[in-house]
């Protein structure tokens, strides 16, 4: 009698078992669903090394923004520079802006220096071949500007310029050798110190290069995951990596 | 007797450069209707400037303060900061969101320097020297008027002080323009006194 009444039950704690079984499987994935972060280049290793679970889309923040936009499924945003944040803020896109790291401007030369390049101002002999953002995309704006300040807009005429969409092109263009040298971060150089060489450029005539997230409002945005991710960056975590990667930090709130 | 010396020695250390700042002006005449504008590369006059004119500052402002000067020289540096303080802050309406805060640089002074009356005054004198350097090449390479007239007023400011700077010093009479100084040097000597904060 027990074993038939046992019988009897087991289907029923069978079913109760799938449907939790299945109920897990539901709830699981919706807890476990990657949050989307469409990033500035140049974050591209200090994110995933923050926060490793996420699905991260690293490119120019300008084209970032575009495809922001145009309704791209992103759940935070970060920029290397504050007008692309600011820009969909304005357009009520995101949330505003939060400041959460700085970056300094330099020139890389590929291991051993083919080109000879001691200085930035060597560059004015021309004949160099010279990867340089495009003025779109932060990197490239800020370039122009440093430039200018040192009075050397001239070298993007008087040596072969090959413009890049991202610092990520840049650094690669200067770690394969088909540069002799190419304007990016200083966090770049390090992701690929053993194939580059720094060249430090004046501190006077840097810009400032200021980082900035917000959290992307759209609808089926995870906002809560992205305020989560917010508070994680400019938390301890967050500031942890970054300092790793060779960032500079804005003073904690 | 001494302060008349000192004034009349002033007056000809100054007077060839306010003959520049003078010609500058009569050329810009029609410039003072315009508010600046700076076009391309003018922007690494005001730039540097406004890097040169906080250094300065920093160290006018710490000198007035400093045991290793008379109360006199203290006052007068005091002045001079102020004077600075006025030149960079005009500088920085120009540049606007580039504008150079202590934010962005931080100054760096030798300690020592400060300890020594000498010292603190040849390298005040130094930082006017650079900075009438490069307002004079800027007077020569600005491209829009108005900029170029309020390089030269920033001119005619530096010399001033560097005279005020060099009577402190009992410094012989020179009747010597300023030499003209290129960006990459003046940007490389005031470069040796700063830092970026945050980097």
């Amino acid at each position: 009698m027990k074993t038939n009444h046992s019988s009897k039950r087991s289907p029923r704690r069978l079913i109760a078992l799938v449907a939790l079984a299945v109920g897990l499987l539901m709830t699981a994935p919706a807890a476990a669903n990657a949050l989307t972060v469409y990033a500035a280049s140049s974050l591209r290793e200090a994110f995933p090394k923050m926060a490793s679970g996420n699905t991260y889309n690293f490119s120019g923040s300008n084209e970032l923004q575009l495809q922001i936009e145009h309704g791209a499924p992103a759940d935070v945003f970060a920029s290397a520079a504050p007008e692309e944040a600011q820009d969909l803020f304005q357009e009520g896109l995101c949330t505003r802006p939060v400041t959460f790291a700085t970056n300094t401007v330099v020139l890389l030369v590929p291991n051993g220096n083919p080109g000879n390049i001691k200085s930035v101002y060597n560059l004015r002999n021309g004949s160099r071949t010279l990867a340089v953002g495009t003025p779109g995309v932060p990197i490239g704006s800020y370039t122009r500007q440093l430039l200018a300040r040192l009075r050397l807009t001239s070298i993007l005429t008087t040596n072969t310029v090959t413009l890049e969409k991202n610092v990520g092109g840049i650094t690669a263009k200067v770690a394969l050798g088909a540069v002799d040298a190419g304007f990016a971060y200083v966090t770049d150089g390090r992701i690929v110190a053993d194939r580059v060489e720094v060249i430090r450029l004046p501190v006077w005539a840097q810009p400032p290069v200021r980082y900035q997230a917000c959290v992307v409002k759209r609808s089926g945005a995870d906002t809560a995951g992205a305020e989560q991710f917010m508070k994680q960056l400019v938390g301890k975590p967050g500031r942890a990596a970054l300092k790793e990667g060779g960032f500079g930090l804005p003073p904690s709130a | 007797m001494r302060l008349d010396l000192l004034r009349v020695r002033s007056l000809w250390l100054v007077a060839p450069l306010v003959l520049v700042a003078l010609l500058t002006i009569a050329t810009s005449a029609r410039a003072e209707q315009y508010p600046p504008a700076p076009k391309g590369e003018d922007i690494a006059f005001l730039q540097l400037g406004a890097v040169g004119e906080l250094v300065t500052l920093e160290l006018f402002r710490a000198a007035s303060h400093s045991d290793a000067l008379g109360v006199n020289e203290q006052h007068t540096l005091g002045r001079l900061a102020d004077q600075t303080s006025q030149a960079w802050r005009g500088f920085n309406s120009l540049l606007g969101e580039g504008a150079i805060s202590r934010e962005i640089f931080a100054v760096h002074l030798p300690a020592s320097v400060l300890r020594s009356r000498g010292e603190t005054m040849a390298l005040a004198a130094r930082f006017e020297r650079l900075l009438s350097g490069l307002y004079l090449s800027g007077v020569q390479s600005t491209i829009d008027p108005p900029t170029r007239l309020l390089i030269g007023n920033h001119l005619l400011m530096s010399t001033q002080a560097l005279t005020v700077l060099r009577g402190m010093r009992g410094a012989k009479l020179n009747l010597k323009v300023p030499k003209q100084l290129s960006v990459e040097y003046v940007g490389e000597q005031f470069d040796h006194y700063l830092a970026i904060p945050s980097a």
